[in-house]
């Protein structure tokens, strides 16, 4: 049996060789196809890393009374902090905030701001909650608990910082990216399919004397057909691995652009694809390989008549 | 050892090529088939390695019908059938004894059997000091005892010479008839389908003649009579 396995291997690198131009076509374009396939992940990626950034920034900040006192504010941070949907929550006193306030101003060189703040007799600036939810659906739920009447003396007001409709269309976009992203990838495995059993009809064709001797002298069909198929399976490797060779350099080009793509969202493009190298090309080869067995099959079955 | 049976065959739509043939062969017979282009002798001699399926009537080869033989043991009966051709269907890019190992090649043999049969095969057709040889490096005669020693690898026990001869001078010729005469010497049956009327009429074997599909004579001893 595994002299038999060594033979077929070994006609099928024959064949391989012997159309060495048909095999660099056919490879190019399943080389073409997965490249397509790649990009189309790539962009998915960025998109959903764009989304996860923009709900990173969805909050919401209570604001207190001037004249709510702060065990209160207190009690409701633990309230807040033990829901179920909230993630963290971080109290600002009306010290804080303005020490935050004359900070941030003078940072920016604002003289005015600075000097006016000093003609206040009084903390001008409310004391707030800032809270983040585990979920971006779960801000209606913290906003309903917010909102509860005995709270209602001590909140001054609520603001539930919402990004919603800029999430929604980057939803759309996502959905649109996988519609495009699809029909590209058809476009291309269909090529790819029609090209590989165009490929074997030709090595067929190619071979067909030495086809012919091997079943004059009673060579069993799994001999005649599996370096056929072999040969298929062959070119998807060569495909995925020349894929990887041409994409890495690209990803490395990129990743400048990526990295600072938003801020404090750093997406490193290069460890993306690293991280999760055997599921996107383990994938992709398998996907590859049973289309090319399902085409040299169909291209066996209609010209090789053993 | 082979059997026709009122076999008929007719190519579609309707071209008549063998017509209610009933020919029985004893093994180690040296038979003849003659006839003119398009009689169906090499429709006949095809219906053997079941490249050519009978539109009617049986094909018995020993106990074996191989009248609807299914696809899967047309290899096993293709290996105990030599075959070999007026074009000597050589690979020109392997070597004598590449040629010939591609036969047990493609039938799974280990390395060890194709080391010991081929050296032996190659011998009987008188080639064992060209086995490094190209086919473009050989006379004509030489490339048919290629085909020949090919065809022999598996042991066959019916070899079938679809006009052997045809591309030979006569001295070549004759020298291929008197290895296939050894051949069937050591109990092949041997199936001689030519139109070469010197070599019928030399050996003096027993003769089938074919016309229009119909055999018009079966006599031993028999000379080409077209």
């Amino acid at each position: 049996m595994f002299v038999n396995i060594i033979r077929v291997i070994k006609f099928a690198f024959q064949n391989f060789w012997r159309n060495f131009w048909l095999s660099i076509v056919t490879i190019s374009i399943i080389t073409l196809s997965f490249l397509s396939v790649n990009f189309f992940i790539f962009t998915n990626a960025l998109v959903d890393t764009a989304m996860h950034a923009i709900e990173q920034r969805v909050n919401i900040t209570v604001n207190f009374k001037t004249s709510a006192p702060e065990p209160s504010i207190l009690a409701l941070r633990d309230v807040v902090a033990k829901s179920e949907y909230v993630d963290n929550v971080e109290y600002i006193s009306k010290q804080s905030a303005f020490e935050r306030f004359r900070a941030k101003k003078e940072k920016e060189g604002n003289v005015i701001i600075t000097e006016s703040l000093d003609q206040f007799e009084e903390n001008p600036l409310f004391a707030s909650l800032l809270i983040k939810a585990k979920d971006i659906h779960y801000y209606p739920a913290i906003t309903q608990l917010l909102n509860q009447s005995q709270y209602e003396n001590i909140i001054e007001k609520t603001n539930l910082n919402d990004k919603s409709i800029v999430i929604s269309k980057l939803n759309t976009l996502k959905e649109r990216v996988k519609q495009v992203g699809l029909v590209i990838n058809l476009f291309f495995g269909a090529i790819a399919v029609l090209i590989v059993y165009n490929t074997i009809r030709i090595t067929i064709y190619t071979r067909k004397d030495e086809i012919g001797i091997m079943k004059l002298v009673g060579g069993s069909n799994w001999y005649i057909r599996a370096p056929l198929v072999l040969e298929s399976v062959i070119y998807s490797f060569v495909a995925i691995v020349l894929t990887i060779v041409i994409i890495y350099p690209l990803l490395g080009v990129l990743q400048p652009y990526t990295s600072n793509y938003f801020d404090g969202q750093a997406f490193d493009i290069l460890a993306y694809f690293s991280n999760n190298f055997f599921t996107i090309f383990g994938y992709q080869l398998l996907a590859s390989v049973v289309l090319n067995m399902a085409s040299s099959a169909l291209a066996i079955g209609r010209y090789l008549k053993v | 050892m082979i059997r026709f049976e009122n076999v008929t065959k007719i190519y579609p739509p309707n071209a008549p090529a063998l017509k209610e043939i009933d020919i029985n062969i004893s093994q180690g017979e040296f038979v003849f088939i003659v006839g003119q282009s398009g009689a169906g002798k090499t429709t006949l001699a095809k219906m053997l390695t079941a490249e050519e399926r009978p539109t009617k009537g049986r094909i018995i080869i020993g106990d074996w019908d191989i009248t609807k033989i299914h696809r899967r043991d047309i290899p096993l009966l293709r290996r105990q059938i030599g075959v070999i051709f007026q074009d000597f269907k050589l690979l020109p890019k392997k070597t004598v004894f590449e040629n010939v190992a591609f036969a047990l090649e493609v039938c799974g043999a280990p390395m060890s059997r194709i080391k010991t049969v081929v050296p032996q095969v190659l011998k009987i057709v008188g080639l064992e000091e060209k086995n490094h040889r190209y086919p473009r490096q050989l006379s004509g005669g030489e490339q048919q005892r290629v085909a020949i020693a090919r065809a022999l690898v598996h042991r066959p026990k019916i070899l079938i010479a679809d006009e052997p001869t045809g591309d030979l001078d006569a001295i070549t010729a004759k020298s291929i008839v008197d290895l296939l005469t050894k051949i069937n010497e050591f109990g092949t049956t041997l199936l001689f389908v030519t139109h070469n009327r010197d070599i019928v009429n030399m050996l003096k074997k027993r003769v089938i003649t074919v016309e229009g599909g119909a055999i018009v004579a079966d006599k031993e001893g028999g000379k080409y009579i077209l």
